[in-house]
């Protein structure tokens, strides 16, 4: 079995009910901050009863309280958590009988409700219960079948690595002796008994023994007289192992065992290190779990990327899918790290958005937003870091090649600058960065397979839609028309494009609510050299890079000084498509966009391009 | 059973059961037997009165879950009175089997057993009730509530001699079939009797339909639902009976027709049942349950039988008579010591001697040594004790007889928990059927259900002390009528109906429902708490009561009239045919004392008197 969906109301940023579905293996939760993410993660504690970090008590600000009431406002009455499991087995099915969904009998509900009403001890009254009804026995045993450990965010691994009551490796020793025969005396046992005997043959510790069992019957007398005797104190196998700590050396063991004077104590360990140290003490405690006790184990990870650069975060988080796999442990972690985020399976990735502030986030599980295999393998093959920070933006514009990257984002100011006089009433930031947006360059036209995440249907072969789950933030493309080389296109007489994108546009017009995507009349930077006076920035730009005197550089200068403003729009577009023949694309752009960066550079940016930064910024 | 394998036996068991030789050798070849019983055999153990099933079933029952190792599925030990499971309880536990946590097996009463494993989460499957509040439990409704909201589902289209005859939802039952009905109020009993047409039968099927759909069920709708959901859900049969392979079932004479069949739908998916207890002690023929269908069943699905004969309980003389009385064949030794010369003997009694009754058996039980707290007075029915006794049952009172028997319970110069206990009951019992139409835990002082249990009590109590101004019953040194008290107390009540959190009925909905007792108007309200002047010291109550139990001395009294429903002496004793259920009535009676059995008769004819003799009672004039 694994946990398959929970269902959040009332708790914290959850007004409504929020669905969170989850695949068996690995989840990784996405998205900005406040989105939820560790509501999610506290919220599958409360219903497992985790309580190792103590949060499983619960408090008053856990309570949803709408942003527009006061802070010290009492919040909704109740909290509500519904779990469900999926894939039961069928002894799971036997055992969990009661939890079973009769309409799907693989499928198991567990509920917990907390009700915002302090008792004397200032304790919220809960409840907790299998299936759909709160009445009747409540088998706990079935609970604490689920393992559950937590992670939280920035933990102090040195700490808990430490020798202590309930330390991870004690907890990792019980678990594996719980395997053994429980009538049997552990060996380590019956060696501090021995240790123990030893002890007194020494003479300090004789000396020691007689001089205190004198001064007691001294103290006492006869009569009230007791006898002790100086021990090593731990005796027993939970108190041995309570006492027992982790050390380390920095490189791995070659098989030869290591002099145990070469280990150092976890303070000169880096805090990556200690982290990654810890997550194998647990994970290696989840596997020592005995299999016929536990039917199923979830581990819950916050932020793993702390303290850890990225090829180790990368090398971790494929370590833990392994694990997840081989062990079938539930691992549920929660990142902010594009890194982890390219990384991983992508129908593992599940993104968090907020919509709205005070509104519950919107929870979409990539898996199902209808990706066909072949954009799946395309996705996970191009989604690197820098394009995975998609996933925590608030809105994207999607380009097709470093020049657009470069440019739009100068383009951008000029743009929300002339929104704002264009549209007095309306309050515009002043760049893309501000409004949470990123400019994602796909390095060719893959709208296709980056629009699946946003568009929100899936066009099946026979041409008809059917919707989808979708990331629910905006998303704009600009793609270039592309029409035979050798044309020159003008507004008045444009040319076909050949550019097969071209279809989306329609598509997602008839079919998105989100998602557009934006098209000119032949290539970027043919239509930036179309509009307005434009040509004269863009011939200095390239002046400015030309080092050879010649016609080329006459023919620059000339540009230069031309006012388009009175050309024809063929002129124009014969100067257009001859500025296009000479110019290094990059190098062009580079410049170009440091001129743009200039305060003083008058721009006219075309159409499309305006358009789809006023969508995704709407 | 050779000596040699039960010593064996005996010997595993000591090793794995937290138990002493000394405990272990005491167990006859018979308890042996049945312990060494192979589970994948369904069974009947024949116990009779005394035969110490109830520790061999602890034995076995702690035996067999220590073997156990299935860790998803389990034994159920059932019973079914909750006294009977808590014994069982302490009785497996005792043994160590089993730690605080019982799963994966189960161990309590029949009705816990299938509400926790059928009921309760799956009900709604069945009902398609939509649950309040995200819950979907069934709300269970007492048969004797009078709570408002259940007028709703009265069937109003029964007329009889031209008149309607109004039946509540909770007075009748369907079996699982939808199609037999019963009845459970007198009233009920009364027109059903008469015969019910098929339109009929129909309204009332829709108004039980009605009542279940909305989530509600009495307690023996429990056993329809069960039944069906089972029947309608071959996937849940199928997993109840992998998740209890084996079921105990003690005090097997009081399965009901619907619960054999309820276990048999799980034996029929590969469940063994193992049935234990006395078919001649089965006393709920009300409840449907009827010892000739369970021996029919036991027979057909060919259960293997073993039985106990050796009465560890009673001394040989009383073994003697009960077996005479319910015909048994085979012989049964009965092991305790007899210490008195006589111990069956007949009294006889007329209306002047009958209320002397509890001093001659006070007086005969210290001239025998004989511990009277251990010792009770027995009839078949409430009435017939009813004189003798001291104090009345919580049923039958009108609501302001609630509040009188409440006020005084709680205003009692040395009053005792049970006294506090009382008046908190019949208090929160009173507002709740005025205030919340009903609707409240009787469990816990009818708490409504919008209350917490605890702000509940302290509100009642808060109440009651301000009560003073109504009690006692007594006004310028003269007795209060009925009539004139209910006057005061509705002066007291008005303000405090402010102190109701959430209630249903306001002040003005409930003020015409409070009167005086039908036709006790003129009545001083005193004799409410008047006791009867009867010195009584012992537990007077009725058979049904003390099934199960040992007891040092029984006074079983019959019936003066012969009228009676089985509470006569006559009814007891019959030759040729033991299959009534008085028989087994005056059987479970008798079987229950160790040293002393008196039979109290109205007086005898000699032909009678000597009969009686003859079945060994000593007349004592």
């Amino acid at each position: 079995m694994f946990l398959s969906s929970i269902k959040i109301k009332g708790y914290k940023v959850f007004n409504q009910e929020f669905t969170v579905t989850l695949n068996p293996g690995l989840n990784i939760l996405v998205g900005e901050n406040g989105s939820g993410k560790s509501a999610v993660i506290d919220a599958i504690r409360l219903v497992l009863l985790e309580d190792e970090y103590g949060r499983s008590g619960i408090d008053s600000t856990d309570f949803h309280r709408p942003i527009d009431q006061p802070a010290k406002s009492k919040g909704v009455d109740k909290i509500n958590i519904r779990s469900e499991f999926e894939d039961l087995k069928d002894d799971e099915q036997v055992a969990y009988l009661p939890w079973l969904d009769l309409n799907t009998p693989t499928k198991a509900i567990l509920n917990l409700s907390i009700e915002n009403k302090e008792d004397a001890r200032g304790k919220f009254k809960r409840k907790i219960w299998g299936n759909e009804s709160e009445s009747g026995l409540f088998e706990w045993e079935l609970l604490s079948r689920i393992a559950c450990i937590y992670l939280p965010p920035l933990r102090d691994a040195e700490d808990k690595l430490k020798a202590y009551k309930g330390s991870r490796l004690a907890r990792l020793l019980k678990n594996l002796k719980k395997n053994e025969n429980p009538d049997e005396i552990h060996p380590l046992e019956k060696k501090f008994a021995a240790f123990n005997k030893d002890l007194l043959r020494d003479d300090s510790i004789k000396s020691a023994n007689k001089s205190i069992q004198e001064n007691l019957v001294k103290s006492v007398g006869q009569i009230f007289g007791q006898d002790a005797s100086i021990q090593f104190s731990e005796i027993n196998f939970d108190r041995i192992v309570e006492r027992l700590k982790l050390l380390f050396y920095p490189l791995p063991s070659n098989g030869a065992a290591r002099d145990l004077n070469m280990f150092r104590e976890l303070e000169e360990n880096s805090l990556g290190f200690n982290n990654i140290l810890y997550l194998a003490t647990i994970l290696a405690e989840l596997e020592g779990l005995d299999s016929s006790k536990t039917s199923h184990k979830v581990l819950l990870i916050e932020e793993p990327e702390a303290h850890l650069h990225p090829q180790l975060q990368i090398r971790l988080l494929q370590f833990l899918n392994e694990k997840a796999l081989e062990d079938n442990i539930q691992i549920i972690v929660t990142t902010h790290s594009p890194t982890l985020a390219a990384s991983i399976d992508i129908n593992t990735l599940k993104v968090l958005t907020v919509k709205k502030a005070g509104e519950s986030p919107v929870y979409t599980s990539l898996s199902k937003c209808g990706f066909d295999s072949d954009t799946k393998n395309f996705l996970q093959r191009w989604l690197d870091i820098t394009k995975s920070i998609l996933l925590f933006a608030k809105g994207v514009l999607m380009v097709e090649g470093i020049a657009e990257a470069l440019v739009i984002k100068e383009l951008t100011p000029y743009i929300l600058r002339k929104l704002a006089i264009n549209n007095p009433g309306k309050n515009y930031l002043k760049d893309l960065e501000e409004y949470g947006i990123s400019i994602i360059n796909l390095n060719g036209i893959y709208f296709r397979h980056f629009m699946t995440l946003f568009q929100g249907y899936n066009k099946k072969a026979d041409g008809s839609f059917e919707k989808t789950d979708y990331i629910p933030i905006r998303c704009a493309g600009l793609t270039d028309n592309d029409p035979d080389t050798g044309v020159k296109p003008t507004a008045q007489n444009p040319a076909a494009g050949k550019n097969h994108q071209l279809y989306m546009i329609q598509d997602l017009e008839n079919n998105s609510q989100l998602c557009r995507l934006f098209s000119n009349l032949k290539t970027f930077e043919y239509d930036l050299a179309l509009a307005g006076n434009n040509l004269i920035v863009m011939a200095e730009v390239q002046l400015a890079l030309t080092t050879t005197n010649g016609p080329i550089k006459t023919q620059l200068q000339q540009y230069t000084q031309t006012n388009w403003a009175q050309k024809t729009p063929a002129e124009k577009a014969d100067a257009a498509f001859w500025l296009l023949e000479h110019i290094d694309k990059g190098e062009f752009a580079q410049k170009l966009s440091q001129r743009l960066s200039e305060s003083n550079t008058v721009f006219t940016i075309p159409d499309y391009i305006v358009n789809a930064v006023n969508w995704v910024i709407d | 059973m050779l000596q040699n394998k039960k010593y064996k036996l005996l010997y595993k068991i000591k090793t794995c059961l937290n138990c002493s030789w000394e405990e272990l050798k005491r167990f006859s070849d018979e308890q042996a037997e049945y312990i060494n019983h192979y589970l994948k055999h369904s069974s009947y153990l024949k116990a009779c009165p005394g035969s110490g099933k109830t520790e061999v079933i602890g034995i076995k029952s702690a035996y067999e879950i220590y073997k156990w190792e299935s860790e998803n599925s389990g034994i159920a030990v059932v019973t079914f009175t909750t006294s009977a499971a808590k014994e069982l309880n302490n009785r497996i536990r005792k043994f160590g089997a089993v730690s605080s946590e019982t799963f994966p097996h189960f161990i309590g009463t029949f009705d816990g057993w299938i509400h926790n494993y059928i009921l309760q989460p799956f009900a709604h499957y069945l009902t398609g009730y939509a649950g309040k509040d995200g819950d979907k439990s069934i709300r269970l409704v007492d048969i004797e509530s009078s709570a408002g909201f259940l007028s709703n589902y009265t069937c109003k289209d029964i007329f009889r001699d031209n008149r309607m005859k109004p039946i509540e939802v909770t007075e009748y039952h369907f079996d699982y079939t939808w199609k037999n009905i019963t009845a459970e109020s007198d009233m009920a009993k009364g027109i059903f009797k008469s015969g019910l047409s098929q339109a009929e039968i129909k309204f009332l099927r829709d108004k039980k339909g009605d009542f279940i759909k909305k989530g509600f069920a009495t307690y023996s709708d429990i056993e329809m639902l069960c039944n069906q959901l089972l029947i309608r859900f071959p996937y849940l049969q199928k997993k109840l009976a992998q998740r209890f392979p084996v079921i105990i079932v003690d005090e097997c004479q009081d399965l009901s027709n619907g619960q054999i069949n309820l276990l048999e739908l799980l034996r029929s998916c590969g469940t063994t049942l193992h049935f234990v207890g006395d078919l001649n002690q089965s006393i709920y023929e009300f409840r449907e349950v009827n010892p000739k269908d369970i021996s029919a069943y036991i027979l057909q699905k060919r259960f293997v039988v073993r039985q106990l004969t050796n009465n560890y309980r009673s001394c040989q003389p009383i073994v003697d008579v009960t077996e005479k009385i319910i015909g048994t064949q085979e012989p049964v030794i009965g092991h305790e010591n007899q210490i008195c010369e006589q111990p069956c003997i007949l009294w006889q009694y007329d209306d002047n001697t009958f209320t002397q009754l509890p001093q001659k058996f006070e007086d005969l039980l210290t001239a025998n040594g004989l511990d009277k707290k251990k010792s009770v007075i027995l009839s078949r029915g409430k009435t017939t004790v009813a004189s003798l006794r001291t104090q009345k049952n919580e049923y039958g009172y009108t609501k302001s007889e609630l509040f009188a028997i409440a006020f005084h319970n709680w205003y009692k110069s040395n009053r005792t928990t049970e006294d506090i206990n009382n008046a908190l009951f019949y208090f929160g019992k009173a507002l709740c059927l005025l205030a919340y139409g009903g609707r409240g835990d009787s469990r816990n002082q009818y708490c409504p259900e919008t209350s917490e249990h605890v702000e509940w009590r302290l509100l009642l109590k808060q109440i009651l002390i301000d009560a003073n101004a109504v009690y006692p019953y007594i006004e310028n040194g003269q007795d209060l009528t009925w009539t004139k008290w209910v006057k005061k107390l509705k002066a007291f009540l008005e303000p405090q109906w402010e102190l109701l959190p959430n209630k249903t009925y306001g002040w003005a909905q409930v003020v015409s429902k409070l009167m005086a007792p039908k036709k006790k108007g003129d009545l001083p309200v005193k004799e409410i708490c008047t006791q009867s002047g009867i010195r009584n010291i012992f537990r007077t109550t009725t058979i049904h009561s003390v099934k199960g139990e040992t007891l040092n001395a029984v006074l079983l009294i019959s019936h003066h009239n012969k009228q009676s429903s089985g509470g006569h002496f006559s009814h007891w004793f019959k030759e040729g045919d033991f299959d009534e259920e008085h028989i087994r009535f005056a059987y479970v009676a008798m079987s229950r004392p160790k040293y002393v059995l008196v039979l109290a008769t109205p007086q005898l004819k000699a032909a009678e008197l000597t009969k009686l003799q003859n079945l060994g009672f000593f007349h004592q004039p």
